[in-house]
C-alpha cells in the first residue's frame, strides 16, 4: 500500500480535497473537518462549537432533520462527528458506490443549514444530558475540568469542549446562522477521502457540488498560539463520585510540525506504553502505588501536553506517585536508555504503526488531520524513519527542557472518604 | 450541472464474499482455522477453549476462571513476568488473555515477520503459567479496587442485578465474583483450574492475517502438538423457567444527577435458527442513530443523549437489554417511552420499510466485516464456538434478504416475552420515587449491593 498515491486538491473556494484510492474492500471513508473548535470560543460562550455539530444534523435545504443517520444506515454505512479544541470532525463510512450520498449531504449543509428555535432547544437540551453522563455524574468528571484549567490558564484551551453548563443554558439562537456563515466555510474545510474510488471522478464531483459555494469573510485570526506554561501548580479536590482516588500530571510538550515531536513519541513508549514500561515497573508492579495507569503524549497544533493519571487505593500514596513518576523522568535524562529499550520502543511504535493501518475510515481520518495541521496528507510517511534516526543524545536534552519539575501540575481527586 | 434535489443513491453493489479459509485439526483434538490475508505484514491469533465463568457453577470457586486468565501472563516456566512483558513489547506482540461466561481466551496480535517467536510465547502462556503467589495477589488486588469502584460509578452493580433477574439461578445469572470471595483466592486455586480446564481436546484456534495455511499449522503443531488432554465437558446447565420479578429495581446513589436505565428481556442462544431475526429486531429497535429508541427518545422528545439495546447470545441462551441515562428530572417519561418502544417490538409487526432498511444497513455494511484481521477473526472464531454451519458467512446477505416482516414478528413471539422484562435503574431513589411509583413497584438497594449467588441449579 503506497502512503504517496494520495492526491491533495484545493478548489477555488478554498476548500481542500485529499483522496487516497484503495481498493481492497469496496468501502469508503469520508471525513470533513472544519477548522473550529473550543478554542474558537469566548468567555460566556463556551460550548457553542460542540452545540453547533449537534445543530448540523437538524437539517439543510434538501435534508430534513435527523435524516443524515437513517440516509447513511440505509446505504450500509455509519455517520457521526465529534468536535475538540481544534476542530470539528463529521465522519462517514459506507460502500464506495454510494460515496456520492455523503458529498452530497456535506454540500448541502455546507451550503445551508435549516435550524430553528424550536430544533435548538431540542438540541441543546441533549447536550445537557450529554454534560451530566460526561462529566458531572461520573468520577473525576469535574476534577479534570478543574485540571484543564489549571493547565491552560489564561488560554482558549482552558475551558471544556462540551462547555460549562451556565454557558449552554444561555447559548442563543441568535447566533446560530452567523457561526455558521463566519466558520463553515470551504476555506475552512478540508474534506478527506480513502478507499476504493476514482480520485479523478471524486474530484469531478467536490467540484460540482462543493465548488460554487462562496468563500467567507473569516472574523478574525484564531488564537494559534501556545500559551505560556504557567508555574508548577499542585491542588486537591474531593470527588465523592469515586471509591479509587486519581492523581493526574500534566507536563508541556511540543506540538505537531516541531522538530521535538519524535522525542516525545519515543519518551511516551519507554515511559507509559505496555507492561515493560519504566512508569509500569515502578508504579504499578514493583512498588504498587497504583492499580492502573493512563495518559500519554496528546499532540495538537499547540496547547499539547505529556500526562499520566495513575489511579490509587490509598490517597496517601498520591504524592509518592508524583515523585516516583519525576524520578523515572529524571533518570531518562540523567542516565540515558540502553540499546535493547531503544529498539524495543521503536519495535513497538513500528507494529503499532502498521496495526492502526487496519480500517478505511481510521486512514480518510488520519490523513485528513495531517493536511488540516500540516498541510501534508502524507506526513506520516517519513513517520518511522524519522524515529529511527533520532539520537539519543538529542531526545534527551529535548525531554530536559519540557519535563522538569518545575513546570509539572498536579491536580488530586480524592476519593470519598479519602484524605491526602 | 445543478446541485441535485434528492440524494443521488446509488443501486445496491455488494462486491464482496467472505473468504475462504481451512480447518484442520491436529492429532491432540485442536481445531486449527487458518484465512490467510495478506494486505498488510500482520497476524492475528485467537485461541478459545469452550467453557469460561459458567465453569465456576460446576465445583469451581467463584472468580477463578478471570484470575486465571489474567494470571496467565504473569510468568511461565521459562520466564519471569517482566521477561515475558519485556519480550512482547521487544517483538511488538500483543497478547491478552480473559475469561468470558462462555470461554477462555487467548488472543495474539503480531508482525508476520515476529509471528514464530509470538506463537512460542503463546504456547508458553497456554501450556506452563506458574500462579506465582506473588503476582496472585497483586492482580486480586487490582481487581478487588476496581469492583469497588465500578460499584460506585453512574451503572454501578446494576448488570450484575439484569443477569440474576433475567436468569436468575441459571450460571448466566451468577454475579462476577465479590470482593470478598476474589480475596478468598489462592495460586493453587488456580493452578487447579488451569490444569483441568485448559486442555486441546475442544479447544478452537484460528489465524487470520499475512501467513501461509501450511506453514502456520507447522508451526502450531510444532508448539502445541503435544499439548494433551480433555477439560470436563461444561454440563448445559438447567433452566429454571421461573418469573421475572417485575417490580423496578432501583439502586440507590443519593446524589446523582443521573438515572442509568437498563430493560432487559431474555433472548436465545447464538446457534439458534432464530437468531438472524432477532438481530434484526434489535436493529430496528435500538442499533444505532436510526434505532426507534434513539429517533423516540433523543431526536423527538429530548429525553437523553442516547438510548440503544443490544442482543448478546451465548452457547445455552441470551438476552436483549436497552440502555439510556438521563436526568432524575426525565427518568419517569424516559422509562415510560422504552417500556413502550419494548412492549411495540416484543408484540407489534415491524414496518416492512424498516425491515427493508435493516436489511440494506446490514447487507452493505457487511464488507466492513473484514476490514480488520480482528473482524475476520472473531466471525471465524463464532463460526466454531457456536457449531454454526460451514456457509453461515458466505450465505449471510442472503439470509438477511430472505427475510420477511412474517419472520419477525414470528420471532418476537416466540423469543421476546414482555411481560418478563426486568427494570434497573441506578439514580437517586429519593428524587426518582414518588413519580417512579406511578409506573410500578419499586424495590429499592443501596448502589453498592451485589445480588447474591444462588447454589448451582441441578435436576
Amino acid at each position: 500500500m503506497s502512503r504517496e498515491s494520495v492526491d491533495q486538491h484545493r478548489l477555488k473556494n478554498g476548500l481542500k480535497l485529499v483522496v487516497r484510492q484503495e481498493k481492497a474492500l469496496p468501502l469508503v471513508g469520508v471525513a470533513l473537518y472544519y477548522e473550529v473548535g473550543a478554542r474558537d470560543e469566548v468567555e460566556g460562550k463556551t460550548g457553542f462549537a460542540h452545540l453547533f455539530e449537534h445543530l448540523m444534523f437538524e437539517g439543510s435545504a434538501h435534508v430534513e432533520k435527523g435524516a443524515h443517520f437513517s440516509l447513511i444506515a440505509g446505504l450500509g454505512g455509519q455517520i457521526n462527528a465529534n468536535t475538540t479544541h481544534e476542530r470539528t470532525l463529521y465522519y462517514a463510512s459506507l460502500p464506495a458506490n454510494q460515496i456520492d450520498v455523503v458529498l452530497w449531504m456535506e454540500a448541502d449543509r455546507m451550503r445551508s443549514l435549516k435550524v430553528t428555535e424550536e430544533s435548538f432547544e431540542h438540541q441543546r437540551k441533549t447536550v445537557l444530558e450529554e454534560r451530566k453522563q460526561r462529566v458531572d455524574n461520573v468520577p473525576y468528571g469535574l476534577a479534570r475540568e478543574k485540571f484543564s484549567e489549571m493547565c491552560f490558564q489564561g488560554s482558549p484551551y482552558s475551558h471544556p469542549v462540551i462547555g460549562y453548563e451556565a454557558d449552554i443554558v444561555s447559548a442563543s439562537f441568535r447566533d446560530v446562522q452567523s457561526f455558521h456563515s463566519s466558520w463553515y466555510r470551504p476555506e475552512r474545510a478540508t474534506l478527506s477521502i480513502a478507499g476504493d474510488v476514482d480520485p479523478e471522478v471524486v474530484l469531478r464531483r467536490a467540484e460540482e457540488w462543493f465548488g460554487d459555494i462562496p468563500s467567507g469573510v473569516f472574523p478574525g485570526e484564531s488564537r494559534h498560539h501556545d500559551p505560556a506554561p504557567p508555574k508548577a501548580q499542585k491542588a486537591i479536590v474531593a470527588d465523592p463520585l469515586a471509591r479509587l482516588s486519581k492523581v493526574m500530571i500534566s507536563h508541556p510538550a511540543p506540538s505537531y510540525g516541531q522538530a521535538d515531536f519524535y522525542a516525545f513519541e519515543m519518551a511516551e513508549t519507554i515511559l507509559l506504553r505496555g507492561p515493560s514500561s519504566r512508569a509500569w515497573r515502578r508504579l504499578v508492579l514493583d512498588e504498587q502505588l497504583a492499580v492502573g495507569l493512563a495518559g500519554g503524549f496528546t499532540a495538537r497544533r499547540c496547547a499539547s501536553r505529556f500526562v499520566l493519571s495513575a489511579t490509587v487505593e490509598r490517597p496517601e500514596h498520591m504524592d509518592r506517585v508524583v515523585e516516583v513518576w519525576q524520578r523515572e523522568i529524571d533518570l531518562l535524562v540523567s542516565d540515558g536508555v540502553s540499546d535493547s529499550e531503544w529498539n524495543k520502543a521503536l519495535n513497538q511504535i513500528r507494529a503499532s504503526h502498521i496495526y492502526s493501518q487496519q480500517g478505511i475510515l481510521a486512514q480518510a481520518i488520519s490523513q485528513g488531520r495531517y493536511s488540516l495541521m500540516l498541510d501534508d496528507p502524507c506526513w506520516d510517511r517519513d513517520y518511522l524513519s524519522a524515529l529511527e534516526n533520532l539520537k539519543v543524545k538529542e531526545v534527551l536534552e529535548v525531554l530536559r527542557r519540557y519535563l522538569d519539575a518545575g513546570k509539572r501540575m498536579e491536580m488530586h481527586a480524592v476519593a470519598r472518604g479519602g484524605v491526602s | 450541472m445543478s446541485f441535485p434535489g434528492l440524494p443521488p443513491i446509488q443501486p445496491p453493489n455488494l462486491n464482496w464474499d467472505f473468504p475462504d479459509a481451512r480447518r484442520s485439526e491436529l492429532s491432540n483434538g485442536l481445531r486449527v482455522v487458518v484465512l490467510p490475508s495478506r494486505r498488510l505484514p500482520m497476524v492475528r491469533v485467537r485461541l478459545v477453549i469452550p467453557g469460561g465463568r459458567c465453569r465456576e457453577a460446576q465445583g469451581a470457586k467463584p472468580g477463578v476462571a478471570g484470575l486465571t486468565m489474567r494470571c496467565a501472563r504473569y510468568g511461565t516456566r521459562h520466564h519471569s513476568a517482566s521477561e515475558l512483558a519485556h519480550t512482547l513489547d521487544s517483538l511488538g506482540t500483543q497478547l491478552s488473555c480473559g475469561a468470558t461466561l462462555d470461554g477462555l481466551s487467548f488472543s495474539v496480535q503480531c508482525l508476520s515477520e515476529h509471528l514464530a517467536q509470538s506463537l512460542d510465547l503463546l504456547s508458553e502462556v497456554v501450556l506452563f503459567p506458574v500462579f506465582s503467589e506473588s503476582e496472585v495477589e497483586r492482580e486480586k488486588g487490582k481487581i478487588i479496587a476496581s469492583k469497588h469502584q465500578a460499584a460506585a460509578s453512574p451503572s454501578g452493580t446494576s448488570g450484575l442485578w439484569m443477569g440474576q433477574l433475567l436468569f436468575g439461578n441459571h450460571p448466566y445469572g451468577h454475579p462476577t465474583a465479590s470482593p470478598e470471595e476474589m480475596a478468598a483466592l489462592v495460586a493453587d486455586d488456580l493452578r487447579s483450574f488451569h490444569a483441568q480446564v485448559v486442555r486441546p481436546a475442544e479447544a478452537v484456534l484460528v489465524v487470520v492475517g499475512d501467513v501461509s495455511e501450511h506453514e502456520v499449522v507447522e508451526l502450531i503443531e510444532a508448539r502445541l502438538g503435544d499439548w494433551s488432554g480433555a477439560a470436563p465437558s461444561v454440563q448445559p446447565p438447567v433452566w429454571i423457567d421461573s418469573e421475572v420479578d417485575d417490580s423496578f429495581l432501583v439502586l440507590d446513589r443519593p446524589g446523582s444527577t443521573q438515572t442509568h436505565v437498563l430493560l432487559g428481556l431474555r433472548g436465545l442462544k447464538r446457534s439458534h435458527p432464530d437468531h438472524l431475526k432477532l438481530s434484526c429486531l434489535n436493529h430496528i429497535f435500538g442499533g444505532g442513530a436510526s434505532g426507534r429508541l434513539f429517533k423516540d427518545l433523543r431526536e423527538n422528545r429530548s429525553l437523553t443523549y442516547g438510548c440503544s439495546s443490544s442482543l448478546d447470545s451465548g452457547v445455552f441462551g441470551g438476552d436483549l437489554v436497552a440502555s439510556l441515562s438521563c436526568s432524575s428530572e426525565n427518568t419517569t417519561a424516559a422509562l415510560a417511552a422504552l417500556m413502550d418502544q419494548t412492549h411495540r417490538i416484543c408484540r407489534e409487526p415491524v414496518e416492512a420499510s424498516e425491515l427493508e432498511a435493516c436489511v440494506r444497513y446490514k447487507v452493505g455494511a457487511w464488507p466492513k466485516s473484514g476490514s480488520t484481521l480482528g473482524g475476520l477473526a472473531g466471525l471465524l472464531m463464532l463460526r466454531e464456538i457456536h457449531n454454526l454451519p460451514d456457509d453461515t458467512w458466505s450465505r449471510y446477505p442472503e439470509m438477511l434478504r430472505r427475510l420477511g416482516v412474517s419472520d419477525l414478528t414470528a420471532g418476537a413471539q416466540r423469543h421476546l416475552d414482555f411481560s418478563r422484562k426486568a427494570v434497573v435503574l441506578v439514580g437517586d431513589a429519593r428524587a426518582l420515587a414518588p413519580a417512579l411509583e406511578d409506573l410500578g413497584t419499586l424495590r429499592i438497594l443501596p448502589v453498592e449491593q451485589r445480588p447474591s449467588r444462588e447454589p448451582a441449579s441441578s435436576d
